[in-house]
């Protein structure tokens, strides 16, 4: 029976196979398990090997090359044995949950801004450190992320966390020089003139093929700021303070005249019709096509030396320049204070491990300041980068440098940087960022428990959709915030926002 | 095994049938055997994962896990929360329309495939043809929505420069309320129309094609031999194929609508699951998530149950 010994050997196999899959089931980590040095007083113990630190980051594992000079450097400098370890931003909060439902969170932490309830949750179920005992400890970081930084990581008033440095995201309209030019057209400089020239560009074929295939105006659904702005308010549901007031931007008098203004637009046909579905890619890709003359964008989106490159393979003589605030626009953009751009955490556990922790410590300090911080904006000295006076000048080899940017763990000084990083544009992100914008503090508020933001961010979405379209009638305003507050119960949010900025004082 | 069981019925009879059904394990030892791994799967990874239902009668902590978690209060707090959201009925009339829709489009038209198939006598034609039509089923349905765009998209796709290029006004398929659950249903059958029809070729190639003679000698044309042989030959494995469908009534794909919903179409493409993402675990809430999966599940099970008890009694064979 041949046949039959050869079954026992598979079902064998199988059965242990199986026995190792229950094996590796999620078995409850202990915390307390971790080498625990007892605590000498201020100077923690000294172990033998480089301290391993594990810092879970959303990116593309594929992101770090073989040859990582960074982490040599920072393992070297420091005596760690620094790993990153990254996960696609789409995974990244879930595996983030799962590591804090087993009790196994890495030494340092990444928090997305989108997953930030991820952050409020760990931080209410008592897995992170509360870092107010230590902030004298973050002398650079601070320096870096600043006061604020620190506030945005409040949660319950407690600092579990501090937010990386800002960014800069400095939207604007941007239009076609050389459409204008073959028109005829001067740079327009009020909202009449600019729907004037977005007319021509849709209906005089700027691009000279003989069809009606050009459009005005094109952006992402964010191109709303641009026509609200002009008005003084901005995007619905943000938070802004106007005389000492704290007003919401979907009541804002000037709100209705916002809707008007871009409803006109819409109306008139020049804008893409696709406006509020576009992803910041196809608006590149549109840019680069020839597709529309003006669109609301970030520099990023529309002038980096490959969008450009594009741009001039399909019609050479193509230019974007940026359009000068329009007379009259209060603002083109808001700014959020509050915007956290991501959260840094260090889990609770590292309390019994002060040796680690105050290797953690050490790093985040070491790459928010000085060498380390060069270290990991631009790359090594006098290879990726070197001196030339008092500024730095990235040599040829900086595409060795890329991915340094995984590395910049407290964020980054987002001017001087990008002055170094993109000589090219950088006079284009200087005039962009000058641009007028509005401060909001929406990043400060959490949406109070019960309140169901989503459900009542799609119904602002959905109706404000209709207001522009013309699809609702601009009368029927007030009867929208009115099924806002009943149905949505959206007071509730509002005076969340109220008492959490004048707690922070932003508000008197 | 019958027989023997028969013969030594004579005293102590369920003590017999112990004895005899244990011999029979013993007998067939080896089919038990290799039993096991699929039973262990199914409790591994089945049966086991179903305590954590419980969490939808939790506030789901990280520090404490699911069950020192405390319970939530009142009880049903996160069922309520599901229920009394405005978009409630939304949802639901959403997830059953999609779901009603793509039962009949992903039903039928696989069966015609199927008939075709069953009915081409050029064997390397069909072979070719049918290899291409399940080819889509491996497709993401990210991919889909880019080829969808392609065509469809209102300024760049294909089909409205042909509609503005002959003077026609551009549609919006992908961003209108009236066109949009179609083009959810027609791409779901597109991609899984000839991965739907292996199922039935299947059932058709164990029809006895004596039959089929006989039906020839009796001077039956091919269209007579489908209506009245491969028809109700697979008419057991259709009952089959859309009870099983039914236990998913209240899936209505949310992989293909989360890619491809937008805010105009929110209002008829928004379903149960896509509403459970965004509010229950892009928030954190998982407690309300199971509560929503234990809802659905409840359906399902009822729905199956119920049809499956339906084609009894309608003389067909059910699941079980």
């Amino acid at each position: 029976m041949n046949n039959k010994r050869w079954v026992r050997v598979l079902m064998g196999t199988m059965l242990t196979s199986g026995l190792l899959v229950s094996a590796c089931a999620p078995k409850a980590a202990d915390p307390a398990a971790t080498p625990e040095p007892a605590a000498k007083g201020a100077e923690p113990a000294k172990s033998a090997g480089p301290v391993s630190i594990t810092m879970a980051r959303a990116g593309s594992p594929s992101a770090i090359p073989k040859e990582d000079f960074v982490k040599k450097e920072l393992d070297a400098k420091l005596g760690i044995n620094f790993k990153l370890d990254l996960t696609d931003d789409k995974e990244h909060a879930n595996k983030l949950s799962v590591l804090a439902a087993s009790q196994n969170l890495p030494d340092l932490i990444e928090i997305k801004e989108k997953d930030l309830s991820v952050y409020y949750q760990m931080a209410r179920n008592g897995l992170l450190l509360d870092l107010t005992p230590y902030l004298d400890k973050l002398g650079s970081v601070k320096k870096q992320v600043g006061e604020e930084g620190f506030t945005k990581g409040k949660v319950d008033g407690k600092v579990f966390g501090f937010s990386q440095a800002p960014r800069i995201v400095p939207q604007g309209f941007w239009i076609r020089k050389d459409w204008l030019d073959k028109l005829g057209l001067k740079t327009p400089t009020t909202m009449d003139e600019l729907l004037e020239v977005a007319k021509a560009f849709t209906e005089k074929d700027p691009d000279g093929n003989g069809k009606k295939d050009t459009y005005g105006i094109s952006g992402t659904r964010e191109t709303e700021r641009g026509f609200l702005g002009a008005h003084g308010t901005t995007e619905p549901n943000k938070f802004y303070i106007q005389d000492g007031k704290l007003v919401n931007s979907l009541y804002d008098p000037n709100m209705k005249k916002g809707i008007e203004e871009f409803q006109r637009f819409l109306k008139a046909g020049v804008v893409d019709p696709e406006l509020f579905t576009n992803k910041v890619t196809d608006v590149t890709d549109k840019a680069a096509k020839g597709f529309a003359g003006i669109f609301y964008e970030q520099w990023a989106g529309l002038v980096r030396d490959e969008h450009v490159k594009k741009m001039k393979e399909i019609n050479p003589k193509a230019e974007l320049v940026l359009l000068p605030a329009l007379q009259g626009a209060k603002n083109v953009r808001f700014n959020d204070v509050g915007q956290i751009t991501a959260i840094i955490a260090i889990p609770k556990k590292l309390e019994k491990d002060p040796e680690k922790l105050n290797k953690v410590l050490e790093l985040l300090n070491y790459v928010s300041e000085g060498d380390g911080a060069n270290l990991v904006y631009y790359g090594q000295k006098d290879v990726h980068w070197k001196k030339e006076g008092d500024k730095i000048v990235l040599t040829e080899k900086k595409g060795e440098a890329s991915y340094t940017w995984l590395y910049q763990l407290t964020g980054r000084p987002e001017m001087d940087y990008l002055m170094t990083k993109f000589p090219p544009q950088a006079a284009l992100i200087k005039e962009s960022s000058a641009l007028p914008e509005l401060k909001v503090y929406n990043g400060f508020v959490i949406p109070p428990k019960g309140f169901n933001i989503t459900d009542a961010n799609r119904f602002i979405g959905e109706e404000m959709l209709k207001f522009y379209t013309g699809k609702a009638k601009v009368e029927d305003y007030d009867a929208f915030l009115a099924s806002l507050e009943k149905t949505f119960n959206f007071k509730v949010y509002l005076e969340e926002a109220d008492k959490t900025l004048k707690g922070l004082g932003y508000v008197k | 095994m019958e027989r023997a069981i028969d013969i030594r019925s004579t005293a102590h009879p369920q003590k017999k049938a112990a004895r005899s059904l244990w011999k029979a394990v013993l007998q067939h030892q080896m089919l038990y055997w290799m039993l096991l791994p699929g039973l262990a799967y199914f409790i591994v990874y089945r049966y086991v994962p179903m305590f954590g239902a419980v969490l939808a009668f939790k506030e789901f902590d990280f520090s404490l896990g699911i069950l020192a978690s405390p319970w939530a209060d009142p009880w049903h707090k996160h069922f309520t929360f599901f229920f009394e959201s405005p978009y409630f009925s939304q949802l639901l009339t959403n997830t059953l329309l999609i779901s009603l829709y793509k039962l009949v489009f992903g039903t039928i038209p696989p069966i015609i495939v199927a008939v075709l198939f069953n009915e081409c006598r050029t064997l390397w034609f069909r072979n070719v043809v049918q290899t291409l039509s399940f080819m889509p089923h491996f497709l993401s349905w990210v991919i889909v929505y880019g080829i969808s765009i392609a065509f469809l998209s209102e300024t760049t796709g294909l089909f409205n420069r042909w509609f503005t290029e002959s003077g026609l006004d551009p549609v919006p398929f992908l961003t209108s309320s009236e066109w949009f659950r179609s083009v959810l249903v027609g791409t779901d059958m597109w991609k899984d129309m000839g991965w739907g029809a292996i199922i039935y070729l299947a059932a058709m190639s164990s029809i006895d094609p004596t039959l089929y003679e006989a039906a020839r000698v009796d001077g039956a044309g091919r269209l007579r031999m489908i209506w009245s042989i491969t028809l109700p030959g697979i008419r057991n494995i259709i009952v089959l194929m859309l009870i099983l469908k039914l236990g998913h009534l209240l899936d209505a794909g949310f992989e293909q609508i989360y890619v491809m919903y937008n805010v105009h179409v929110m209002p008829v493409s928004d379903i149960i699951d896509t509403w459970v993402f965004r509010v229950g675990l892009e928030q954190m809430n998982f407690g309300l998530a199971s509560a929503v999966g234990l809802f659905k599940s409840l359906i399902g099970l009822v729905l199956v149950v119920g049809s499956n008890a339906l084609a009894k009694r309608w003389g067909d064979e059910g699941l079980w």
